[in-house]
């Protein structure tokens, strides 16, 4: 062969060798892709009305649950004022205006309030968890208080559990299958923190058994969340922890602990959990944010990992972990069907946001395309430093309203609604 | 010869080719992989304008070259330092792919892709990383944190226990494998853990060994501990894999964060430096001055200190922290003159403040006007009625005019407002020793001994003062 062409040949047979390649193309990457939340903005869907008493003081809303307490078919809400110790009735009347009926005060800070018949008498009353001081400190000085209600909603004060780490949620349910409610209590503390369960001896007695020493507790979930036939406890700790923990019931009252969530970033700040069939497969799933805005330096402020997600309930007590959507300062998730589309939605607030920017997200709506996939939809950038919201039909036209309370805990204390409610413009 | 010269010549030719084409190639396929991949940049809206025109700038070149890798590794710093979180993401995603035998991205996506909580997808980046530098000790001690958060305990104890056994003094690996043996029910294995995570970083473990000595009823062992522990009782194991992120950080706000956390770390140089950046990068920013000052205290420097609050109150002044910071800083220098005329012109600029009221009516007070000082702290309760320090400084009023049981009313709400408030125990159980009333005495001297935060040192002068009295 003349070497020219030799040459030639070796040369193209080069080319294609390496225009085809050694190494693969790079097509796909193979680690798992980020989380990327799709958002809109959409500030006309709801009209803004602030309820209750006007105050010059910078509130304290530390929560805000929707019920109906007077059963007179008109949906009222239960709000906890931190600083000024007081268990607040928002009661609708006919005509659809509330009026602010202090229940208690002297209550120790309360932060939450679940209403359930304790004492099976007929009527609702209230169980109500109490820090006693809201901010840093690691005093045993939480409180659990029952306000026991006369049946004209007259409440009398009664104190469940006092001398202990700082109380942030507590549920009743029968854990032992006895046919009483006994109670399910997070205490948040601060360097040490506590879940209990107090099982009913009796009227208004209860004995103690704690199922964890670990502080930062947010928030606890009480359902059958491993299909067992047994109500069982899920709980959200905070602090350097940042850890979902399921406390399986084996239905006699003794629980088995494992972590069915974690993350190694000890300031991913965890802010809140609810339980609720999100993709409704008949199995509760659980919802969390993490928002809290407080770090180590002297001013609270959003992060970039701030924002909700959920854990998908695969049966048996198997999780799997989905990132929702972003939110900087995300509190309080509620999981409803806001748009009635059929499937199930999540309202969230942001406690902790850049407030000098007025855009910055105060009211937020993750919107579910049915298939849990979402679309963070902005619903308003005021009232700002909302720290609680809750979901029901206040006015009765099948559509639900939401209720929001507000607790600046650092400036600027402005564009500030205490309690207010949120109602659709027009059906849509 | 002729013939061998062509073909050397052609040979070279071809091996020129050859590399010049695979080096082409290569370089193609990398700009193939990063434009097909990269994100998007954020909206420059807001962005700090360098901050703006870097990622422009690296964004084009990571695209177009040259050094298209190194453009990408600068830019995924960029977005991972800046909380551009999903675009770092993506970015360590196509470097894990281009630079397959650099560490650290997949340590980087790992920490990113674990904070996030999905731990199944971190474990395998964060073993890959420590295989290709098994030196990292950070990559150990978060793969067993992750692995442990798993209930993965077996594989989390080994990890741990591999650290642990090459250094017995590093506390990250104690602390870890006493969470596993807390999780196994194994309280003196965990006891035994905590106690030297404790001795080797005092910021680590107490938490747990408090609640530990509490179930062993070793009251006093859990109030020291509990005593010493401020402001959260953990701290990061240091990662300068990640933390050195905040070098290219433009955000004021986070710059200040890093500073915080070095400060719970204990590293004071540190957060003096950061400070001095979030300032830099926000030179308003007055929460950032009154944390440098507040730092500055620390250490010791009250000229720094004095200069900066100075800065602090001239970028806010009606900002009372850094009032309150400056008029403490004259007091700690002992320029009590310099620091009344400083109390009224605070007063005059942040009338509500409570830190500021109680300055003038303390002020007061110690010019023997208490009667003068009572509206002061009288708008302090108002601003903090959950807060004990408005009542104790009006009993310290009441007392000062000898009107006893006003006092002991004040000491009482305040009690009420914060159930174990040091101070207050302290005023209130002197109180009744000197009214010679031995129940009540015994009563709150058994208050003080069960709150942690009252030094041992105020115990034992209460107890001696007790005992004088009544035995």
């Amino acid at each position: 062969m003349e070497l020219p062409r030799l040459t030639t040949i070796l040369s193209s047979a080069s080319l294609v060798l390496f225009q085809s390649g050694c190494a693969p193309e790079i097509t796909t990457l193979d680690s798992p892709a980020p989380p990327i939340t799709q958002s809109e903005v959409d500030l006309d869907r709801y009209t803004q009305k602030a309820i209750g008493k006007t105050s010059e003081d910078v509130p304290w809303i530390a929560h805000v649950r929707a019920f109906d307490l007077n059963q007179d078919g008109r949906m009222d809400a239960i709000g906890c004022e931190a600083k000024h110790d007081e268990v607040i009735w928002l009661r609708q009347d006919e005509n659809g205006e509330f009026t602010e009926v202090l229940l208690a005060s002297d209550m120790q800070a309360p932060v939450h309030a679940e209403v359930y018949d304790l004492d099976e008498d007929g009527d609702f009353d209230i169980l109500v968890s109490c820090m006693n001081i809201v901010f840093p400190n690691n005093d045993k000085i939480g409180a659990l208080i029952a306000l026991v209600n006369d049946g004209q909603q007259n409440f009398t004060k009664r104190i469940l559990l006092e001398g202990v780490e700082r109380v942030t949620d507590t549920r009743a349910q029968d854990m032992d299958g006895d046919g009483d409610l006994d109670l399910v209590v997070g205490q948040f503390g601060y360097d040490q923190g506590e879940v209990r369960w107090m099982k009913n001896v009796g009227p208004w007695e209860y004995e103690s058994q704690s199922l964890l020493h670990l502080s930062g507790l947010i928030n606890v979930c009480v359902d059958d969340f491993n299909g067992d036939g047994h109500p069982d406890i899920a709980a959200q700790f905070s602090q350097q922890w940042e850890e979902i923990h399921l406390f399986e019931n084996d239905g006699q009252g003794n629980f088995n602990d494992r972590i069915i969530w974690g993350s190694t970033n000890h300031d991913f700040a965890s802010s809140g959990m609810t339980a609720a069939d999100l993709n409704q497969d008949g199995m509760p799933d659980l919802v969390f944010a993490n928002g809290d805005g407080f770090g180590p330096t002297l001013k609270p402020g959003p992060r970039p990992w701030h924002g909700i997600q959920w854990l998908e309930n695969r049966g048996n007590g198997a999780f799997v972990y989905s990132r929702i959507g972003d939110l900087a300062g995300a509190y309080s998730p509620v999981i409803r069907d806001v748009d009635q589309d059929g499937d199930q939605d999540i309202l969230s607030v942001s406690s902790f946001n850049d407030w000098d920017n007025p855009e910055s997200d105060s009211l937020v709506w993750f919107r579910n395309d049915g298939n849990q996939r979402f679309t963070k939809v902005t619903l308003a950038h005021e009232p700002i430093q909302l720290l609680s919201i809750d979901f029901a039909d206040f006015d009765g036209d099948g559509r639900g309203e939401i209720i929001s309370g507000c607790f600046p805990s650092y400036p600027p204390f402005e564009r500030i609604s205490r309690f207010a409610i949120w109602k659709e413009r027009v059906h849509r | 010869m002729k013939k061998a010269l062509l073909v050397g010549l052609g040979v070279a030719l071809v091996a020129g080719i050859s590399v010049g084409s695979l080096y082409w190639n290569s370089q193609r396929r990398v700009a193939e992989a990063i434009e097909a991949h990269l994100l998007p940049p954020p909206s420059a809206k807001g962005l700090h304008p360098e901050l703006g025109n870097r990622i422009a700038d690296l964004n084009k070149r990571s695209v177009e070259g040259p050094n298209r890798v190194e453009s990408l590794a600068e830019l995924s710093r960029l977005y991972h330092a800046n909380g551009y979180l999903n675009q770092a993401w993506q970015n360590y995603r196509i470097l894990i792919a281009l630079d397959r035998e650099n560490p650290l991205w997949r340590y980087r996506l790992a920490t990113i892709i674990s904070s996030f909580g999905q731990l199944d997808d971190s474990i395998a980046l964060y073993r890959k990383a420590i295989e290709l530098d098994p030196g990292y000790i950070p990559s150990h001690i978060h793969l067993g944190d992750t692995l442990l958060k798993l209930n993965r305990y077996e594989e989390a104890k080994s990890v741990f226990q591999a650290v642990y056994d090459k250094s017995p003094a590093n506390p990250f690996a104690s602390f870890g494998l006493a969470r596993i043996a807390l999780a196994e029910n194994d309280t003196p294995r965990a006891q035994r853990l905590l106690e030297s995570a404790k001795r080797s970083n005092h910021r680590i473990g107490g938490d747990l060994l408090a609640d530990i000595y509490e179930e062993l009823g070793e009251t006093s062992k859990a109030r020291a501990l509990l005593h010493d522990v401020t402001w959260s009782s953990h701290i990061d194991i240091p990662d300068p894999w990640v933390d050195d992120l905040v070098s290219d950080c433009y955000d004021s706000f986070e710059v200040a964060m890093a500073g915080g956390k070095a400060g719970r770390a204990g590293n004071l140089d540190r957060v003096v430096e950061l400070l001095n950046k979030a300032i830099a990068l926000d030179p308003l920013d007055h929460n950032a001055y009154n944390h440098l000052a507040e730092t500055y205290v620390t250490q010791g420097n009250l000229s720094q200190a004095r200069k900066t609050y100075e800065n602090c109150i001239k970028t806010l002044p009606t900002f009372a922290e850094g009032w309150s910071g400056l008029i403490s800083v004259e007091m700690k220098a002992g320029n009590h003159a310099r620091a009344a005329e400083l109390i009224d012109q605070a007063i005059a600029k942040c009338p509500n403040s409570y830190v500021i009221n109680n300055y003038k009516g303390d002020a007061l007070i110690n010019a023997n006007r208490p009667r003068e000082a009572i509206p002061y702290f009288q708008t302090t309760i108002r601003q903090v009625p959950n807060n004990a320090v408005g009542y104790n400084y009006l009993a310290r009023a009441y007392l000062a005019m000898r009107e006893n049981r006003k006092a002991l009313e004040q000491l009482q709400k305040a009690l009420k407002a914060e159930p174990s408030n040091p101070l207050t125990l302290k005023l209130i159980t002197i109180f009744y020793i000197l009214a010679k009333d031995q129940a009540q005495a015994e009563r709150y001297l058994k208050r003080a001994f069960l709150s942690p935060r009252i030094e041992e040192e105020v115990i034992e002068n209460l107890q001696s003062m007790f005992d004088q009295e009544f035995k």
